[in-house]
């Protein structure tokens, strides 16, 4: 596979930073095909969900806001934001719930980073 | 000027100064949740059936220290880094929608001398930060979601415990509270010593200041609702009183179903050596001590995995 810059940069603003809830998980990153502007549209394409999951959408901002005081969680939303166009958050499911950190690129395909978080 | 036309005037500026009031309250929590205020635990709502292993505020008594927290109550053991047990009282006045807190706070409450556990010390552990009072159980507002989010209010609970078997327990509890108005009186706790998490079997995490249980217990009495407080609630309390007690393993091979765990009290006071609902007349405390819930659970949905690749591996695996 040719070298990817994008998974590069994003597996580099990732790295060693863990997710916290109940447990702690790491980020993994990801580049799906180019695709239209929706992320869920995104989701269902290349990730999709379980029948009758919940999925919940939050800016960038929400989802960073109680975590920014480790300055490695502030320069990751930094890197998301100068790097893709229109970065969001998907939340699917409970309890355990897969946390897509997405946007897209000027050639419409979508990187992103990956977690999980337990709330119990 | 009319009455008609100062009106919105005078609405606007009530809502003012009713917003200028209300404002200190929203915004204080967040920085002083985790030092929660203690309170009298000869009159707490959160202490109604006793005190179970007979706690105290000394300080010198570190493997029992009583902490009379407005939200729940708990003695902690400060040698092994988790509480000996939790008890909190449920009623539709505590529930709401408050968001989660995502780092675990540590117990600024704690005296000098006794350990502060972090949570970092769960890092890497193979244990999730199990909540004792769930966050579930305090989501009227922000600070009250917060108060259990403090890691004296945790134990290191197998994955799938925490995310399967106890949190259908919890939302069953929940589930009589919405529903039925019940009230509720709840004591959870640690029992032995070593669990399965996901990364085998441990006596102990975090360099051995963690013990880590060998089984997760739980008692709920489950009284009618209604109005009327704590004081109203004691006196409901019959022979007859619907007690649920639930002992499960701390192990990552647990499941969904916890009705299969149901138990006695006393088999939970032969385990830990703890005596319970010792605040009732000793007749009465019997009779609930002995009994065994046999009633039908019905059949509760989980929420599906969010992705059954991340399942961890369990001791057999």
């Amino acid at each position: 596979m040719p070298p990817d810059p994008i998974l590069d940069t994003l597996t580099q603003a990732s790295k060693d930073l863990l997710y916290p809830s109940d447990s702690d998980e790491p980020f993994t990153p990801f580049h799906w095909p180019a695709g239209p502007a929706d992320p869920r549209a995104a989701l269902t394409a290349n990730a999709p969900p379980p029948p009758g999951a919940k999925i919940e959408q939050l800016s960038l901002e929400a989802f960073f806001a109680d975590l920014t005081e480790d300055p490695r969680f502030a320069a990751l939303q930094k890197t998301l934001q100068s790097t893709l166009t229109t970065p969001t958050v998907l939340r699917i499911g409970e309890r355990r719930i897969l946390i897509y950190l997405l946007g897209q690129l000027p050639d419409h395909s979508w990187p992103g980073l990956k977690t999980l978080s337990i709330e119990t | 000027m009319s009455l008609k036309r100062c009106l919105p005037i005078l609405l606007l500026s009530l809502s003012l100064i009713l917003t200028a009031f209300a404002q200190p309250r929203s915004a204080a929590p967040l920085a002083n949740a985790p030092q929660q205020v203690l309170i009298n635990p000869a009159t707490s709502p959160q202490l109604l059936l006793g005190n179970p292993s007979n706690a105290t505020s000394d300080p010198r008594n570190k493997d029992n220290f009583l902490l009379s927290k407005r939200y729940y109550a708990l003695a902690y053991d400060s040698d092994a880094g988790i509480p000996r047990w939790v008890s909190w009282q449920l009623t539709r006045d505590y529930l709401g929608d408050a968001p989660r807190k995502r780092e675990f706070a540590e117990d600024l409450s704690l005296p000098p001398g006794l350990t502060r556990i972090t949570h970092k010390d769960y890092l890497e552990s193979g244990f999730d930060r199990g909540h004792m009072c769930p966050h579930a159980d305090r989501g009227r507002d922000i600070d009250m979601s917060y108060a259990t989010f403090v890691m004296t209010n945790i134990i290191p609970q197998a994955p799938s415990v925490n995310q399967k078997a106890w949190a259908m327990l919890e939302d069953y509890l929940r589930d009589l509270v919405q529903k039925q108005d019940a009230h509720i009186y709840i004591i959870a706790g640690p029992a032995g010593r070593g669990g399965w998490g996901s990364k085998g079997f441990r006596t102990a995490i975090a360099n051995g200041k963690v013990h880590v249980p060998g089984q997760c217990w739980k008692i709920a009495l489950i009284l009618p609702g209604g109005s009327g407080g704590p004081a109203a609630d004691f006196q409901k309390i019959t022979p007859a009183s619907r007690v649920l007690a639930v002992i499960m393993p701390n192990d990552n091979s647990v499941s969904y179903s916890w009705a299969q765990y149901r138990t006695s009290v006393n088999e939970i006071e032969n385990v830990t050596g703890l005596k319970f609902f010792d605040k009732l007349p000793p007749a009465t405390a019997a009779a609930l001590k002995a009994q065994i819930d046999t009633t039908d659970i019905p059949q509760q949905q989980h929420p599906t995995y969010g992705d059954e690749n991340t399942n961890r591996p369990t001791p057999g695996e």
